[in-house]
């Protein structure tokens, strides 16, 4: 589980400070699936390497399973496992010695990281392509392998930045259904994206930033209930500005429109 | 499946030494792996980027074109022999990057072995090592001082792979402790191809009996290359430190080098006090007397001192305690912080916010300045030119001068007028040098017309456009000329012991006349220019006036002889420094304003002036452009249309 406290985030410092979070308070369950949205430059890939131990943050508290990241971070980085956007790190190795090195951090055993591998290879259809080096594999091979990589050593918390962005249609099902079962064993699943379709049927809880500041916390179901026909993101920042703006007249302690319910 | 984390098997308080070097070893093969596929895939990106250069330049040359297109049109015959070519081509690279890559280090390594047969050869006692150590560690210090510091930097702070790493359960130690390998590989490769060759030689020539006991000693060199490493490191660790902690606290990066400059002008000037005005000469002698650190290695290897060796490694182990300490203070801390940064292009996310409201206006200017200069194969040379050759030369030049005077009563130059007159005769014309060489500063004018029409195309006047080229000139000619200027300073210091206040006329010296050189090289450039737009990037320079030769020459005559002048008279110093000053502020200033005056002018004229070809000509010449293209880069360039297009109508 992961839960975030009053998340700030600054730029700069005194008059020429810059928010990019702004007061975010959210939680990550175990048993479920949670969808990170936003569109570009809202806060997604900053909120997600706070959470990781990556950057630091000017105040609030990140805790996951009880450990705090910035209190006592080696646990804390024991406890997750991390798909990155971008495609840079580690393109010198193949796939196979990614594998081993992630196996030997976490010191997973010669047995055990054999099976995983040779279940998961199957699984994602990646026998071919272990041996060859990761500066030659396509967007989409190469997040499976990191997908392989942050699932080896089965953490109990995964936080995935942007995954099905690159991921084939062909194998974005399979990918679906190892998140699933994850989740489905008590685990907890924090996936990041622009694009709200990525979560329909996966997602069983949706969490909005729009421009650093939390909007939205609830279902997709209910969100869908209360915008229908709408599936398009900015058209949902919009809607949900409106939604607030007029919370925010009612009663000013509501900052976050938060539903649940719905498909 | 099973939890394989430390924390849930109870091995996190119990994982033993073997366990945690078992990580750490795997971090380390992990970040050998990825530097040395990073390195060759840089080499094979820059070769590459030649090949496309090459290319570009083929196809905007009229007489290549036609050749090209007399060659396409040949027989058969021609086209073996063409293949013939290309096979001759790719040998000769081949050849080429064998000499360049193993010839070097063959060369090198045949040299130290002759280095220690000279050295076994002239002393045959066990006193051969001495003198062979000492040119060893001058050769390695020097290697691994220019090699290492930006390596070290780069792999303690820039790595790409480190925000990853960061989410893995590694503790700062850990990450200190691979990097470090990383370091301490590179190093002993290049101790290793200093000292065998040397010891081998030495060996051959002073017997191998001594061979293994001195073998073992020479093991003691491992030591002080450790402390070299460490020193980088902590450097490194310090000024990233540094950078990191301005972003948090911008007063105290205001007042670091407020704080700094006066505590050493401050110090100085005590010093000078209580040395009776020789404190530069004192601070030179103890540099000095710093050289010889190698000899004392050389002496405990020579001595076989045990004592010394553990002393060594004593220091060592301080060293090692010294680094972790800074580490663990402060490494997690900067890597945390490094996204934060306000200058660091790769991994900010500051500027990546603020991007269009940093670089807007007069910045953006000086910064388009700056990047159409530094792709230059010109401004690399004259850069390299400047700050390396250029210095050494001017030391050189300097000692024969020294030599040469040295039988014509020395004591008469430590006099006020004389030193003057030194002033004059050595630093104006030489300190003139690298900012005349320096022709990249103004050369997007008379090299690229294509600057022309990125001119008229910016929202920016043309007196704004001007005055940040100036600027720029001026940055890149006084940049150009300082480091020469310092170190004839400090010879000045050394060997003539001059006052410390005489830097502040000599630095006045030098602004001048960096200002006049630069308004005066752009003022040039545009009076040079012809444009022709018969293709996009074409343009004709004007034959050169021989008024830019002579005016060169009096800049070099004129101050050398007003410093004959200062010596044979007996005008007061300051009064000289006084006139000078007045002189070339003078002299800027007139520059200045022909620059915004006749300058400004032209460049109005050209401009306006510009005979574009015509539409129907554009159209062929792009859609050529086009079609010679694959459909790869057809697809980038409509993207890029695209792009360009949506951001205009969203300005608008």
């Amino acid at each position: 589980m992961i839960d975030v406290t009053n998340l700030i985030k600054e730029f700069g410092s005194g008059d020429k400070a810059e928010k990019v979070l702004d007061n975010v308070t959210c939680m990550v369950p175990n048993n479920a699936i949670t969808g990170l949205f936003g569109r570009k430059k809202s806060g997604k890939t900053i909120a997600l390497r706070i959470i990781t131990g990556v950057q630091s943050f000017t105040s609030g508290r990140v805790v996951i399973d009880g450990k705090e990241i910035n209190v006592d971070q080696q646990e804390a980085k024991k406890l997750f496992g991390y798909v990155p956007d971008s495609r840079e790190q580690f393109q010198g190795l193949t796939g196979e010695q990614y594998l081993n090195f992630v196996a030997d951090v976490y010191g997973v055993g010669k047995e055990e990281r054999g099976q995983f591998i040779r279940e998961y290879v199957h699984l994602l259809n990646v026998e071919k392509e272990l041996e060859n080096r990761m500066s030659d594999y396509s967007d989409g091979l190469y997040k499976k392998i990191m997908l392989m990589g942050a699932l080896i050593y089965n953490p109990r918390n995964l936080i995935l930045d942007n995954i099905f962005s690159s991921i084939d249609k062909k194998d974005a099902p399979v990918v679906r259904d190892i998140l699933k079962k994850y989740s489905r064993e008590g685990n907890a699943v924090l996936l990041s994206g622009s694009e709200l379709s990525a979560a329909e049927g996966l997602c069983d809880r949706v969490i909005v930033l729009v421009k650093g500041q939390l909007k939205y916390e609830g279902s997709l179901g209910a969100l869908k209930e209360k915008y229908p026909g709408i599936t398009n993101l900015e058209e949902i920042d919009m809607k949900l500005n409106e939604e607030l703006e007029k919370l925010k007249e009612k009663d000013e302690t509501v900052p976050v429109l938060r539903l649940w319910g719905g498909r | 499946m099973r939890r394989f984390l430390y924390s849930d098997c109870g091995e996190d308080d119990s994982m033993n030494w073997f366990r945690k070097s078992r990580r750490i070893l795997a971090l380390f093969r992990v970040l050998r792996e990825c530097e040395r596929f990073r390195v060759k895939q840089e080499t094979e990106e820059r070769e590459e980027r030649r090949e496309l250069q090459k290319k570009r330049l083929e196809e905007w040359v009229p007489d290549r074109r036609k050749k090209n297109q007399a060659e396409e049109d040949s027989s058969g015959e021609q086209q073996n022999s063409s293949r013939k070519k290309k096979v001759a081509a790719a040998l000769g690279n081949l050849l080429k990057s064998l000499f360049f890559s193993f010839g070097g280090c063959t060369a090198l390594c045949l040299l130290l072995f002759l280095l220690g047969l000279f050295f076994g050869g002239m002393h045959p006692t066990v006193e051969h090592l001495q003198r062979g150590v000492q040119v060893v560690f001058t050769l390695s210090g020097c290697m691994l001082v220019l090699s290492h510091f930006s390596r070290a930097r780069f792999l303690l702070y820039r790595e790409i792979n480190l925000p990853y790493i960061m989410t893995m359960p590694f503790t700062t130690g850990d990450l200190l402790k691979a990097k470090f390998l990383q370091l301490a590989g590179g190093v002993y490769r290049i101790t290793a191809i200093l000292v065998l060759p040397m010891w081998l030689g030495c060996s051959l020539m002073g017997g191998w009996n001594a061979a293994f006991t001195e073998a073992v000693f020479l093991g003691l060199l491992v030591l002080p290359g450790f402390v070299l490493i460490f020193l980088f490191s902590v450097i490194c660790l310090g000024y990233t430190y540094v950078r990191v902690v301005s972003v948090k606290y911008p007063w105290r990066s205001r007042l670091l080098p407020l704080l700094a400059g006066g505590g050493a002008v401050l110090f100085l000037f005590i010093l000078d006090m209580q040395t009776g005005g020789e404190s530069g000469a004192l601070l030179l002698e103890l540099l000095w007397d710093l050289l010889p650190f190698n000899f004392i290695l050389g002496q405990i290897v020579l001595g076989r001192q045990i004592l010394g060796a553990v002393v060594l490694l004593l220091v060592n182990v301080l060293f090692w305690k010294l680094f972790f300490l800074l580490g663990q203070l402060f490494y997690q801390r900067s890597l945390l912080l490094r996204w934060d940064l306000r200058d660091d292009r790769k991994y900010n996310d500051f500027n990546s916010a603020r991007i269009e409201r940093v670089h807007t206006g007069f910045q953006a200017l000086i910064l388009r300045e700056h990047r159409t200069v530094r792709g230059m194969l010109s401004y690399r040379i004259t850069n390299g030119l400047s700050h390396i050759v250029f210095p050494l030369l001017l030391l050189l030049l300097f000692f024969l001068i020294e030599w040469i005077t040295a039988g014509f009563g020395s004591g008469e130059l430590n006099r006020p007028r004389h030193l003057t007159g030194l002033l004059f005769r050595y630093f104006l014309p030489l300190s003139l040098i690298p900012a005349w060489v320096n022709r990249a500063a103004a050369t997007p004018f008379s090299r690229d017309a294509f600057t022309i029409e990125c001119m008229l195309a910016l929202p920016f006047d043309w007196k704004t456009q001007l005055r940040a080229k100036e600027l720029y000139s001026i940055g890149l000619c006084g940049t150009g000329s300082l480091p020469g200027v310092l170190l004839l300073l400090a010879g000045l210091m050394g060997k003539r012991r001059i006052p410390i206040w005489s830097i502040c006329p000599v630095l006045i010296l030098w602004a001048g006349v960096t200002l006049w050189v630069a308004d005066f090289r752009v003022m040039q450039d545009i009076r040079n220019v012809e444009l022709d737009w018969k293709t996009p990037k074409e343009l004709t320079l004007k034959k050169t006036s021989p008024t830019a030769g002579l005016t060169l020459l009096a800049a070099f005559l004129l101050p050398f002889l007003v410093g004959v002048v200062v010596e044979l008279t007996a005008l007061p110093v300051l009064i000289v420094l006084a006139l000078t000053g007045i002189v070339l502020l003078a002299g800027c200033l007139l520059e200045h304003m022909q620059l915004f005056g006749e300058g400004l002018h032209q460049l109005k004229q050209l401009g306006r002036d510009v005979s574009r070809p015509k539409r129907t000509e554009w159209i062929r010449l792009s859609l050529k452009k086009l079609l010679s293209r694959d459909r790869k880069s057809i697809r980038e360039s409509v993207k890029n249309g695209a792009e360009n297009l949506y951001q205009r109508l969203r300005k608008k």
